[in-house]
């Protein structure tokens, strides 16, 4: 566990769409993270974490640990809960157009 | 490597369990009478040839990503042995066609495997799955059905 | 090309429909996840940060216009509308649903593809160059030998569970153009006198946080013993390599530990054992193959001139095209590198765009590319500059094949569940730099890799200038290294001192490559200085 973490939150990926998923105040699954359950004891989450994995709702159960404003301590985490950080699309027309210019 | 060896037969009939066979047939049986029971690691200290005059081998499974007793069965059935070869352990219904073509007879399965996977799975475990290899080495006499008869290669090259 | 007859078509729909129900007993419950695992990633399936994603065969990197076609239309329907190209020759959709697969497997099926060990702990994709068949510089055509192999290793039932994956790549020219020494097992191919297949058998090559450059295993080795000395290879591995930890269980772990001549002997020992009956069928196999490649490579045409165009014809005609074996053709590269791209990324709108063109003016034939590209193989002289235009058309016109700025990157912590750091944003800035850099001063005669883990699957080993994400204390830091090299010269790259943060990383590379230019003799290439110099001038010019 992590040293400096005030609590933890539960993650997982949903069984079904793989979409990243915490373990939420409303005792479920929910997208937000906002509105993830922090406990402050690891063992509080760990048996849900197993419990969802044996009832073939999610996979990778896994704690994430969060400092006092409930922000991610580890780098894994967060990059993952930024997403992905890249524009999807890139167009090359800029590029081409440079080099034909330069031609 | 010793040149004789003493071999403490298997446990006899230690649980009830099921087993599958080559035809696909999945019957409820004891565990199987057998010369001799191995894990892996055993197999390198014993010597290939000492194995060879032996009737039956149980070759275990530990974990279904450990894939070291089907390579196991090719080398037995390479050096020759003809005898009963069964595999043992922590198997998947979707690794019964991986035995019975690497040169298993057969599957002994725990009755707790068994339920873990359904029954069902494990009777379909021949059904839904590729059962022609492109290259198939030698397989056991014991195998029928889905997956006895020639491969793809030698079905092509006699123009079938 | 090589197309399915009813035996491949019946094997790869069976598969199919075992994938489905494997997938169904998962769903039910009856396969756990540690179960369904191995079984899911010997189908391409992996769980990542954010989604499944699903790696799809692109058997030695050769594909047609259709099949190219349903890749788009895979990419808009099941995926964001983009796919990623690897530099396993494959590609890879990074946001699937477990519910889409079997059906995104099935529409494979229907244009001949699959995604059967693209991952998993099995005979990987084989690989071969993506200007097979077409190279001037080729002695035999390595995809008959690649189609074998992945015939042989297709759902081998023995080799499905091995310690670590096993990857093959097969060459057939002077030139490597596949990193064939950074593979488990390579084969040059070449002819003997009799102008028969023999085939160079090289072991234990590899990247990860072990980098190793393959070993010479046996020379010569004829057709008809290919595959029994492949399958007692791959049996001692199997039954010696480790498996206590992932990290050694590659078989250039087993090499190191057991000696090159004691793994030779156990093979030897082991090839005593083999009925060679059973791979006596592989000779007609490889002939019945190779007619099917040899009938579509087209005569010598005539009549056909390299077009004049424009200088910008000219400069991409230069950097993107490939002098043809067959007189009247060339084979053009479409780089998926342009300012600012995402390494290997091509869109559903793209994919579709180019599957017309090659229908159009490259016999329905296409590449991918190790570089993470894509190769027009039988481009007519006199369409080139129809192509290009039609290609500037679609923003696939960059003309940066083989430069510094056609980046190798890994999909890094933006996607991957094992990444330590991002790699796409590094590369997208260091495009933009590089690309600007070559505008002004003319081509970067150079390979820049980067990888987001030690896993190094951006190759970062294997490259001129090659960039490592690692997390140091919770922060993206990047590790360079210098001189490595994935041609038949293959080699490791040096690391060069402390790591650099992701902002320093541009300016770094920069200052790299203005010590090369500062001390390259004429027309001498990054590989050439760095080997003549040193890390030395490197390390001081950069750690000032």
């Amino acid at each position: 566990m992590a040293r400096s973490a005030s609590a933890y939150a539960l993650a997982a990926n949903d069984l079904l769409t793989g979409a990243l998923v915490f373990w939420s105040q409303e005792a479920g699954w929910c997208s937000d993270f906002t509105a993830a359950l922090f406990a402050s004891d690891p063992a509080t989450l760990e048996p849900l974490g197993s419990a969802e994995e044996a009832a073939n709702r999610i996979v990778g159960a896994a704690l994430i640990p969060v400092n006092a404003a409930h922000q991610p301590i580890e780098l894994r985490d967060q990059r993952r809960l930024q997403g992905v950080t890249l524009a999807l699309r890139t167009t090359a027309s800029e590029s081409q157009q440079d080099f034909a210019k330069a031609a | 490597m010793s040149d004789t060896l003493d071999l403490q037969p298997a446990e006899q009939g230690a649980g009830e369990g099921w087993r599958l066979d080559g035809d696909g047939s999945f019957t409820a049986a004891p565990m199987p009478t057998l010369d001799l029971l191995l894990e892996p690691e055993a197999v390198q200290d014993l010597g290939l040839a000492n194995l060879l005059p032996l009737q039956s081998i149980g070759l275990v499974f530990k974990t279904p990503h450990d894939g070291r007793s089907f390579s196991l069965a090719r080398r037995l059935r390479n050096a020759g042995f003809d005898g009963r070869l069964v595999a043992l352990g922590r198997l998947m219904p979707d690794q019964a066609r991986h035995a019975m073509q690497s040169g298993f007879d057969g599957l002994w399965l725990e009755q707790d495997l068994v339920e873990r996977h359904n029954e069902a799975a494990w009777r379909a475990a021949l059904d839904v799955v590729v059962a022609r290899l492109y290259s198939q080495q030698r397989l056991p006499a014991s195998l029928a059905g889905r997956l006895a008869g020639p491969d793809i290669w030698q079905q092509r090259s006699q123009g079938q | 090309m090589y197309a399915y007859d009813t035996f491949d078509q019946t094997f790869v729909d069976q598969r199919a429909a075992e994938f489905r129900d494997q997938i169904n007993r998962r769903l039910s419950g009856a396969l756990s996840e540690d179960e369904f695992k191995p079984l899911r990633l010997q189908n391409g399936l992996y769980l990542q940060l954010h989604a499944y994603m699903l790696r799809v065969a692109i058997p030695y990197g050769v594909l047609n216009a259709r099949q190219l076609q349903m890749l788009g239309d895979l990419a808009d329907r099941y995926d964001k509308g983009y796919g990623h190209f690897t530099t396993r020759q494959n590609i890879q959709y990074n946001w699937t649903k477990l519910s889409d697969v079997a059906d995104m497997i099935d529409a494979l099926a229907s244009v001949q593809m699959h995604a059967i060990q693209t991952s998993g702990n099995c005979i990987r994709n084989v690989t071969t160059d993506a200007y097979a068949g077409v190279a001037g510089d080729e002695w035999l055509d390595p995809r008959p030998t690649a189609e074998l192999l992945r015939q042989w290793s297709s759902l081998h039932p023995e080799f499905a569970f091995l310690p670590r994956k096993f990857k093959i790549a097969v060459l057939g020219a002077a030139q490597d153009r596949a990193a064939m020494k950074f593979h488990d097992i390579g084969l040059w191919a070449k002819l003997d006198d009799a102008g028969q297949p023999i085939y160079d058998i090289w072991v234990g090559g590899g990247q990860g946080r072990t980098p190793r450059v393959a070993r010479l295993f046996q020379k010569a080795v004829p057709l008809a013993d290919l595959l029994p000395t492949l399958d007692a290879m791959l049996r001692v591995y199997n039954l010696a390599g480790r498996r206590d930890n992932k990290y050694k269980a590659r078989i250039k772990i087993l090499i190191d530990e057991m000696g090159l001549e004691p793994y030779r002997a156990a093979v030897a020992e082991e090839l005593g054992q083999i009925d060679r009956s059973v791979f006596a069928p592989a000779l007609g196999e490889y002939r019945r193959i190779a007619a099917q490649f040899e009938t579509a490579q087209r005569p010598a045409l005539q009549g056909q001139k390299l077009p004049q165009g424009s200088p910008a014809f000219q400069a991409w005609l230069q950097q993107n095209g490939m002098a043809h074996k067959v007189p009247g053709y060339a084979a053009i590269a479409i780089s998926l590198k342009a300012k600012g791209a995402i390494p290997g990324d091509a869109s559903g709108a793209q994919m579709r765009a180019v599957a017309a063109l090659a229908e159009r003016y490259s016999a329905s034939e296409l590449r991918v590319s190790h570089r993470q590209n894509l190769v027009l193989p039988w481009v007519k002289l006199n369409d080139l500059e129809e192509l290009y235009h039609a290609l500037l058309e679609q923003d696939l016109a960059e003309a940066n094949i083989g430069l510094a700025s056609d980046i190798i990157a890994c999909p890094g912590l933006d996607y991957c569940a094992l990444a330590t750091a991002r790699s796409i944003p590094v590369a997208q800035a260091l495009s933009h730099r590089l690309r600007e850099r070559e505008r002004l001063q003319g081509p970067l005669d150079l390979s820049l890799n980067i990888s987001g883990c030690i896993n190094a699957c951006g190759h970062h080993h294997a490259a001129n200038i090659g960039i490592l994400g690692l997390n140091r204390t919770e922060t993206e830091t990047y590790q360079i290294s210098l001189g490595g090299r994935a041609d038949e010269d293959a080699k490791v790259g040096d690391i060069l001192g402390p790591g650099f943060s992701q902002d320093q990383v541009p300016e770094v590379i920069e200052t790299l490559i203005d010590t090369w230019q500062a001390l390259r003799a004429d027309g001498e290439d990054f590989a050439t200085t760095y080997a003549r110099v040193g890390k030395q001038p490197f390390k001081e010019a950069v750690y000032v």
